[in-house]
């Protein structure tokens, strides 16, 4: 019986201590997006029409009234923040073309859920497109545990992939 | 020769037994409405929000020893105070989203409240509305020291003096010269209405109804003699059914009797 404690012990709590914490930093991500050769970032206000879809896709209102990205050519990257069930989720998502090239978890601060940092999970945003109705065009399939985790993310890449859409990099190169 | 059966003597004396179980009932009825009404409001916990109503009597705070905050950090603009409530952040008497752990200072320039907590810069409207979080400062994540104004630039101390705009893309080292010339926010002495509000906030936002309510249930709301008091209405319970059930079939046994009599 201690041994099978023991066990459980040794297989269990590493991954109870490593799953919380900042898995990268905002501005590393930001570096490693754009090649170590970031573009200024620009800000984009969450107001009028932008902040009543942003409100519609998120469900609550946006926590602030401006948000930063980073644009070159067809592309946008952005750090944004959800509550998962208490405690924020921070994730940088990378747009290009109005498609998701890459969905990344940086910070998750919340006791459950992380399994959503995984690649085989962050792997299936990957080309997502945002439809007429604000949804995406792709189904997300879920994780058993970690359901409000993989509803903010759903949440985050319609925001993202919307707000892209609200810059001038969704059109042409600027 | 008839033989006479003698009729079995009731262990308890019926009559005595039916008073005591009136009795016995009615004292213990308000307890047992208390224990069903509570009960009903636990099972519905989220439905009625009760973990996320909270108490705000100072009879019942005061009862539960719910005490003033120890710490109370507060930092003056020219129209706004800025104060740190143990955790919780106030602008003027409204709660701000979030906890934190230190308050360097606050700032208005242009409009907007530019307010230092932790390893992060807080931008607020003269509403209260908050238009962003800046967490990097320039490139870092950085634990924020002093907050002051330059003209219209902003100044933080950290490791060393960064200067930087109400646009935050660029941030370049304070000069010798600029650093003498910095208006620093310093901390002030919280207006007493102010301080009375937001301590009797404070306290107001510790204790849920949902405490409340199972304390009321298990009895924890007078301390130990409450839960002894309802385990004393729980064994009365016990009581009340065994005795109810002994009566009741006393009751029936007569009845029979007499109908076997009658039939006769």
């Amino acid at each position: 019986m201690t041994r099978l404690v023991s066990l459980l012990l040794i297989l269990f709590i590493p991954v109870a201590s490593s799953a919380r914490g900042v898995y990268q930093e905002p501005s590393a991500f930001i570096n490693e997006v754009f090649s170590d050769e970031p573009p200024s970032v620009k800000k984009l206000w969450l107001t009028g029409d932008r902040k009543k879809i942003a409100t519609e896709i998120l469900g609550h209102r946006p926590n602030s009234l401006r948000t930063r990205y980073w644009g070159k050519a067809n592309r946008t990257a952005w750090i944004l923040e959800e509550i998962g069930k208490e405690k924020p989720i921070t994730v940088g998502i990378v747009v290009n073309n109005n498609r998701i090239e890459r969905v990344k978890v940086l910070i998750f601060l919340e006791s459950r859920g992380w399994e959503v940092r995984h690649d085989f999970f962050t792997k299936q945003f990957k080309d997502i497109q945002l439809q007429e109705n604000k949804q995406l065009n792709k189904h997300i399939d879920g994780i058993s545990g970690a359901t409000l985790s993989v509803r903010a993310l759903k949440k985050l890449s319609r925001l993202a992939l919307y707000l892209h859409m609200q810059t001038a990099f969704s059109h042409d190169t600027p | 020769m008839t033989r006479h059966k003698r009729k079995p003597k009731p262990l308890i004396k019926l009559r005595s037994l039916y008073l005591w179980h009136r009795y016995g009932g009615i004292s213990a009825a308000i307890l047992m409405l208390l224990l069903a009404v509570t009960g009903i409001f636990l099972n519905h916990t989220v439905e009625l929000k009760l973990d996320k109503r909270f108490i705000s009597s100072e009879s019942l705070l005061n009862w539960y020893d719910i005490e003033a905050p120890q710490r109370a950090i507060g930092y003056a603009t020219q129209h706004h105070n800025i104060t740190l409530v143990e955790d919780k952040l106030y602008l003027d008497k409204r709660p701000l989203h979030g906890h934190f752990e230190s308050l360097a200072g606050a700032i208005e320039l242009q409009d907007v409240i530019i307010i230092a907590v932790d390893t992060q810069l807080l931008l607020f409207t003269e509403q209260g509305e908050l238009i962003e979080r800046i967490t990097d400062i320039d490139g870092r994540r950085v634990q924020i020291g002093a907050i002051g104004k330059l003209d219209d630039k902003i100044v933080i101390q950290t490791n060393n003096f960064l200067l930087t705009d109400l646009d935050f893309s660029s941030w370049q080292s304070a000069s010798q010269q600029d650093i003498l010339m910095i208006a620093w926010s310093y901390p002030t002495r919280l207006p007493v209405a102010l301080r009375h509000h937001l301590e009797h906030d404070y306290r107001s936002n510790i204790l849920t109804t949902e405490r409340i309510i199972l304390d009321l249930h298990s009895g924890r709301i007078l301390g130990q003699f409450g839960v002894y008091l309802m385990d004393a209405a729980a064994i009365m319970l016990i009581l009340l059914a065994l005795s109810g059930s002994y009566i009741w079939l006393q009751q029936l046994r007569k009845r029979r009797s007499h109908q076997r009599k009658n039939y006769n």
